[in-house]
């Protein structure tokens, strides 16, 4: 177990960059899966 | 200070016997139910083997299916939940639990049902898959055993309440640890939304299968069945999420982004589980539009709470990695501790439940429902997310927690590494290939191998998925092995060595976390308050207008 | 005590996480707006509350006792459909191209699907209740409509087909 001061001014430091590059790939994933999906079911044709 | 005595505690050698027990039954379960997935696999791509089974009874494609949906999805999840919430409590709280007797009772109960629902499974009189929709026949003691399994479930859960109960009269105003807290909401989610299934089964199903009542009403029935339903997806999730947010930021070197943001994901979890299992029936008949759509939007509601743990889960991993010494935007990853299997089951398993989320989103969206509803992309869905998220996750948590109740070491880091990888790349290249074929109209359970009606242009993706399918077929063998031969090798560790229980410190004090987030009583009555107002129109509604009519038909 | 890197208060959450938070709840909704419209405004909408039958004496009662087609004019068809185990009555319905058809489908016994290939058709269909979708048929060809929920030992055989003709040369 470390620390908590010795951690301290890594812990200023840190900045998720990495996870918002990732949770940005995700949600551009995301859009494009999600979209292909609902334009299948745009050219299937209405149901009322 | 209280942290370090809490995980200094010595679990006692019967208690690690009695998770041990759970972890046991949970992973006979998975092999022998696993064992029907490929036969599936390669049955819809054209190789029957089902012939083979015939001698032993296990001919039928649909008893097979029954096997596996209720051994894969209802046994070893419970049981290796309930085993791995009862460690978390007693370690998380360092302390024995409170009427140990009342577990042990609550664990037997479960025992007892498993066996009795799986007599009748055995010998073809509850051929009715795991969601037995009536008027689908199986015999009086498949739907007591499974109502069994479940009070036992529910009686474990009072054991862990007691327990917390105690020890918060022990330790007035510190906060309860994180891992703690997020078991008994767990818990405390799983016995509302059961009620569901015990009502279906107990008003209905039970009371037709011993003749007492003329017939069902099947779409109650569903509806009964889907208040459960999603809510038990959540009830397979949350452990996993435990050990993502808990232990996950420990075994990787660092510790948890946000202890508050992880508790404020759990009680998210509790208040939108439960009213959302419309979206099962969207295209249900006798549901009006209206309740289908307030369902649909507390869907995403639902789906807010896993892009807060995306978020938290992968910048607890980043701090991790940049502590170890990564570099650069994504550099970082290759910096995470790969090599323990531990860790790697559990990337591995979030990199899978990515694409499980974006599934998941997609069936929730509504009308977009009508393009994959019961199409072979469902199974392929959730083999991403309860096959994968969890079941994955789980083989990292047997990493630790066989040595851990066993006191012998792991057998060995290159075989659970290659279960890791196998299951991994099998599942890709089996989800894909479901997903595919969802799309492509593909209906699921249904043997396709003898389908009158399947395209040529699905036979390649049929292939694939077969491929898939051996290739996770060899992973959950390796699987079983790695645990078989841990638990049961004759080699201990040595004095003085051993696994740790791993409990993720959090960047942040959790002293300094709202009181709010770790008080069950509003919650629990905000959760019951919406879920009032989500079914209870409808509920009464299909109540009020209940047709007992519709006869058991034997399948 | 370590509170630093962002001024906790109330949840505690950090600052980017409090962004995130935006970004998800913005794309939710993005998302609900997107279905809604489709749904409520374009007609692509999932079966109701249509109506409710006795699944026992269903098959003897009118309109069920003559399952099949019915031509209501101007292109537009109603098709009434029993599902039981393994079949669908009719099991096959043959329209023009550019009719639009609405099917109502229940069952007699167990629980079926009905999901109609290459169109949104795509319902649970349950003892008691009745399902009902409707299509527009804009191309020729063969549309099989295949039972994707188990009911029996005999569910992979069940199934049936529209034919949509080509108009030729005014029917
Ligand atoms: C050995 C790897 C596995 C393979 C190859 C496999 C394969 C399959 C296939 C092909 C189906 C679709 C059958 C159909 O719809 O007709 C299926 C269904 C299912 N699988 Fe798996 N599976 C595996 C492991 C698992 C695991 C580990 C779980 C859960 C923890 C699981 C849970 C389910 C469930 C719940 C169903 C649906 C059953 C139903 O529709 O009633 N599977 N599996
Ligand atoms: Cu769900
Ligand atoms: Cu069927």
């Amino acid at each position: 177990m470390s620390d908590r001061s010795t951690d301290a001014a890594f812990e200023e430091d840190f900045k998720p960059r990495g996870t918002i590059a990732i949770v940005a790939m995700f949600v551009a994933m995301l859009i494009l899966l999600w979209l292909s999906i609902y334009l299948i079911l745009i050219v299937r044709g209405v149901t009322v | 200070m209280v942290l370090r005595e809490r995980t200094d505690y010595e679990v006692t050698r019967e208690d690690r016997r009695f998770v041990g027990a759970h972890l046991f039954v949970a992973i006979v379960a998975l092999s022998v139910g696993s064992l029907f997935g490929p036969l599936q696999a390669f049955e819809w791509s054209g190789l029957d083997l089902y012939g083979l089974l015939e001698p032993i009874g296990l001919g039928d494609y649909y008893k097979g299916l029954t096997i596996h949906g209720v051994l894969n999805a209802l046994v070893w999840t419970t049981f290796f939940i309930t085993g791995f919430l009862t460690i978390v409590i007693i370690k998380g709280l360092g302390r024995p639990l409170r009427y140990p007797k009342l577990n042990r009772i609550g664990f037997w109960t479960m025992v007892i049902g498993l066996v009795m629902a799986a007599i009748p499974i055995l010998m073809g009189a509850a051929t009715v898959l795991y969601t037995f929709y009536p008027p689908l026949e199986a015999s009086w003691a498949f739907y007591l055993g499974l109502t069994l399994v479940v009070v036992g479930s529910w009686i474990e859960g009072y054991g862990f309440y007691f327990t917390m109960a105690e020890w918060r009269k022990d330790n007035p105003g510190t906060r309860s640890p994180f891992i703690v807290l997020a078991a008994l909401i767990t818990m405390v989610m799983w016995q509302i939304a059961t009620l569901g299934v015990a009502v279906e089964i107990l008003t209905m199903l039970l009371p037709a299968a011993l003749g007492i009542t003329a017939g069902t009403d099947p779409e109650l029935g569903r509806t009964f069945f889907w208040f459960t339903g999603h809510p038990l997806v959540y009830f397979w999730l949350l452990p996993a999420y435990v050990s993502w947010y808990g232990m996950l930021p420990a075994q990787a070197g660092g510790k948890l982004f946000s202890d508050s943001l992880a508790r404020l994901a759990f009680w998210l979890f509790l208040l939108l589980s439960i009213p959302v299992g419309f979206h099962h029936q969207f295209v249900d008949p006798g549901i009006p539009i209206g309740w289908k759509y307030v369902h649909a939007a507390l869907t995403y509601g639902v789906a807010f709470p896993s892009l807060l743990t995306l978020f938290t889960v992968v910048a607890s991993l980043e701090y991790a990695a940049r502590k170890r010494g990564g570099k650069g935007l994504l550099g970082w990853i290759r910096a995470l501790p790969w090599g323990n299997p531990v860790v790697s089951a559990q990337l591995l398993a979030g990199i899978l439940f990515m694409f499980g989320g974006i599934g998941g989103i997609t069936n929730a969206s509504y009308n977009v429902n009508l393009v994959v509803h019961n199409t072979a992309w469902i199974p392929g869905h959730f083999h991403l997310t309860v096959a994968s998220a969890v079941t994955l996750s789980f083989f990292g948590v047997s990493y630790w927690l066989i040595p851990y109740v066993t006191g012998k070491p792991l057998w060995t880091t290159r075989w659970a590494s290659f279960v890791n990888w196998t299951w991994f790349i099998g599942m890709l290249i089996f989800s894909n290939a479901m997903h595919v074929l969802g799309l492509l109209g593909a209906p699921r359970r249904t043997p396709l191998g003898e389908a009158p009606y399947v395209p040529e242009e699905w036979s390649g993706h049929l292939f694939r998925m077969s491929v898939g399918g051996a290739i996770l077929f060899v992973g959950v063998v390796a699987f079983v092995v790695v645990a078989a031969r841990t638990a049961f090798q004759k080699s201990r560790f040595a004095e003085g060595e051993g696994v740790e229980f791993p409990i993720a410190e959090s960047i942040h004090d959790p002293q300094d976390t709202p009181e709010w987030l770790d008080r069950f009583k509003p919650w629990i009555i905000g959760t019951i308050v919406l879920v009032a107002l989500a079914y209870g129109p409808q509920l009464i509604e299909q109540i009020g207008n209940a047709a007992y009519n519709s006869p058991l038909i034997s399948p | 005590m370590n509170d630093s890197p962002a001024a906790r208060k109330g949840l505690g959450a950090d600052p980017y996480e409090r962004r995130w938070m935006i970004v998800s709840l913005v794309l939710l909704i993005a998302f609900m707006v997107t279905v809604t419209i489709a749904g409520f405004a374009l007609g692509f909408q999932v079966p109701g509350d249509e109506s409710r039958v006795d699944p026992r004496t269903v098959a003897d009662s009118p309109p069920w006792s003559e399952p099949g087609l019915r031509d209501l004019g101007n292109g537009e068809y109603v098709a009434y459909v029993l599902s039981r185990q393994y079949l669908y009555d009719p099991n096959t319905i043959t329209v023009p191209v550019g009719a639009t058809v609405t099917f109502y489908v229940t069952s007699t016994d167990v629980q079926h699907g009905f999901k109609l290939q290459d169109t949104n058709v795509n319902m649970q269909v349950v003892p008691g209740e009745v399902s009902k979708l409707t299509v527009e048929f804009d191309e020729p060809g063969e549309y099989k409509y295949i039972c994707n929920e188990f009911c029996g030992i005999g569910h992979a055989a069940m199934f049936g087909r529209v034919i949509v003709e080509a108009e030729a040369g005014g029917s």
